[in-house]
């Protein structure tokens, strides 16, 4: 089996839990919001959109730290490995970058048939959906990106060595952050031109991606346990 | 034909294996002997692609090894760490190698399992030594890969499970014939299921033979101390006892008959060495010494 | 049959096999086992064994039926006997004469022995 498909079968009672308890907790907090007053804001862009980044970041470093081992000594080799990683990460990262507009959508739309919506809701519209996919793509990527290479500093050196790749590894991670975050209302944070931004972001995903490829693949895989 | 051409491995300053020349023939067992800290795993690991040698190449039917996809999928190297999550059920691991396996035989491991007595339901983290191993060997046979590895999947197992073992071992490799290296300081119950041996000691190669010819190589000769040191000059000492007048020498040496009356008629007494003294003589001093009077 | 570690194996599996024709428990043209059967009978390496069957071969004791396996040779029990016989008074008798010549046994006190025995 490919390593792809091997991921996603570990990964499934993993995916599929996190997906209805995202949902679920969506729809629990937004009834408990409505109840209150109408939302000036989407629940769903604070959950889907802001949360869900840090859960990617821990897959990435899951990855590494306990997942190249395991692969490596069933026979993959670590190119195999990356390239598997790679499609993996990008089916998932695609995937959310379509779940947080759908949901997004779903959310606006019930909200506006029972008339909750606050005066301030951000609406979805076509033009939002497609910049929010873009916006959040890059991002999943990044967190992605980073939390691989943050633990390949932990797993290939030691010490300084291992700090100084970990700070490097989180750029991509606060960089794409920082240019292509949005805020609860799906609008950019910062005001960076999204071409900008958008450029800056793939250039430190490419960068930190190509240094975890130089630094995976002829890492010794240690005999230590757990 | 597994290669290996001046392999060496370093940590840092610290040199475990040095400069090894190896040509193995597939389709046989092999044992690699060598005391505590003497490279075996190191060596293990670059001949599995675990680690890149820090010199010197490690070739499978040509191919370079390392990061060869033909080759590593057809590599089952077993460390005693068994290499998983703790947290992961013995379950998990069956089933994440039979997803990566070719040849993975899931009836046959489970087989292994009921063998071993190990419940598949039990996390990694609460298996006791000897059952890690178990469950070492269940992944190292049941995985069917052409060159198989095992490193000192024995440790922690009592008579009985080491017994089972071997029996599942020979058993196997006689209904599919493959390439399989056990590393082992139990030389005396296993030996008889290699068909070489390979010595390493502090990171170099000391020997590679047929077992065979290593039973009955040796020989101690004890006598009168002048007799024997007129008798065994010129052969490889490999240790020596001296009692009184009484001195008992063992030679890497081994003597024909006509060598044998000869010593019997000044006096001498001849005694066979078997596999494990001479390995402990071979590898308890760096350089055997050449006899003297 | 057990090995021990003191002579190669191949070697203790003919002398094995060649006591087991001498003794009939093996019949001329009967079938030996094959190399796997006798390797995991006695959890040995089979290309032991096989060393073992060959030297078996080479002796004539043993003979090839292509695809079916090996069989004892027709003159084999008579052919090792005679050897054995050979080599008794060489192998057994000649040291058991010089020992006695050490503790001092004459060789009229052994034939008394011996005729005891009959």
């Amino acid at each position: 089996m490919s390593v792809t498909r091997v991921l996603f079968r570990l990964y499934r009672p993993i995916i599929l839990p996190f997906v209805v308890m995202i949902v679920l907790a969506d729809v629990i907090a937004t009834v408990a919001v409505t109840s209150v007053r109408h939302p000036d804001f989407s629940m769903w862009l604070v959950l889907g959109g802001a949360a869900a980044k840090y859960w990617i970041l821990v897959i990435g470093i899951i990855l590494v730290a306990m997942h190249l081992r395991q692969f490596v000594v069933n026979g993959a080799t670590r190119h195999e490995f990356l390239a598997g990683v790679a499609v993996f990460g990008l089916i998932l990262a695609v995937a959310w970058a379509i779940a947080v507009p759908l949901g997004h959508g779903i959310e606006s739309a019930v909200l506006g048939a029972a008339g909750k919506r606050g005066p301030g809701y951000p609406v979805l519209t076509a033009g939002g959906a497609l910049r929010q996919f873009g916006q959040q793509l890059p991002i999943s990527l990044a967190y992605l990106v980073s939390g691989a290479m943050i633990a390949t500093g932990f797993y290939r050196w030691r010490a300084w060595t291992g700090l100084v790749v970990m700070l490097g590894g989180a750029v991509p991670a606060l960089a794409t952050d920082w240019l292509l975050g949005f805020d609860v209302w799906g609008g950019l944070n910062r005001g960076v031109p999204y071409p900008a931004g958008l450029a800056l972001s793939v250039a430190a995903i490419a960068l930190v991606a190509w240094g975890l490829h130089r630094a995976i693949s002829d890492v010794p895989i240690r005999p230590t346990a757990g | 034909m597994i290669e290996l051409r001046d392999v060496s491995v370093r940590y840092g300053s610290t040199v475990a294996v040095e400069g090894i020349d190896l040509d193995l023939p597939t389709g046989k067992i092999y044992g690699l002997l060598g005391r505590n800290g003497s490279g075996k795993t190191s060596l293990l690991s670059a001949l599995a692609s675990f680690r890149r040698p820090s010199s010197g190449t490690v070739r499978v039917d040509g191919q370079d090894a390392f990061e060869n996809p033909a080759v590593m999928r057809q590599t089952c190297f077993i460390r005693d760490t068994l290499d998983t999550n703790e947290s992961d059920k013995v379950r998990a691991l069956l089933r994440f190698a039979g997803w990566m396996r070719p040849n993975w035989d899931a009836d046959y491991a489970a087989k292994l399992l009921d063998l071993f007595e190990i419940n598949p339901r039990k996390r990694a983290s609460s298996l006791s030594r000897g059952q890690k191993s178990a469950v070492g060997v269940v992944l190292g046979l049941a995985a069917r890969a052409p060159l198989t590895i095992l490193d000192e999947t024995y440790l922690g197992m009592d008579a009985v499970a080491r017994s089972a073992f071997y029996r599942e071992l020979l058993g196997d490799y006689l209904a599919h014939p493959r390439t399989i290296i056990l590393s082992t300081h139990l030389i005396e119950e296993v030996a008889d299921l290699f068909e070489r041996v390979i010595v390493i000691d502090h990171g170099r190669l000391l020997l590679h033979e047929e077992t065979d010819e290593l039973r009955g190589r040796g020989v101690t000769v004890t006598g009168p101390a002048a007799a024997v040191g007129e008798f065994v000059a010129g052969h490889t000492v490999l240790g020596e006892q001296t009692l009184g007048g009484v001195r008992a020498v063992t030679l890497d040496w081994r003597p024909d008959p006509a060598d044998l009356a000869r010593g019997e008629s000044a006096g001498l007494n001849f005694g066979p060495v078997g596999i494990q003294d001479l390995f402990i003589h071979l590898t308890s001093r760096a350089q055997p010494l050449e006899a003297t009077r | 049959m057990a090995f021990d570690d003191r002579s190669p194996i191949y070697l203790q599996i003919a002398d094995g096999i060649k006591n087991d024709v001498l003794s009939g428990a093996l019949k001329e043209d009967e079938q030996v086992m094959s190399t796997n059967q006798y390797a995991a009978f006695y959890r040995i390496n089979p290309a032991t064994a096989a060393k073992g069957f060959a030297q078996l071969v080479d002796e004539g004791v043993l003979y090839k039926k292509r695809g079916i396996g090996m069989f004892v040779s027709p003159a084999a029990r008579e052919k090792l006997r005679r050897e054995r016989r050979e080599r008794f008074f060489t192998e057994v008798v000649d040291p058991m004469l010089a020992e006695a010549k050490r503790i001092g046994i004459e060789v009229d006190e052994i034939v008394r022995h011996l005729g005891g025995a009959r």
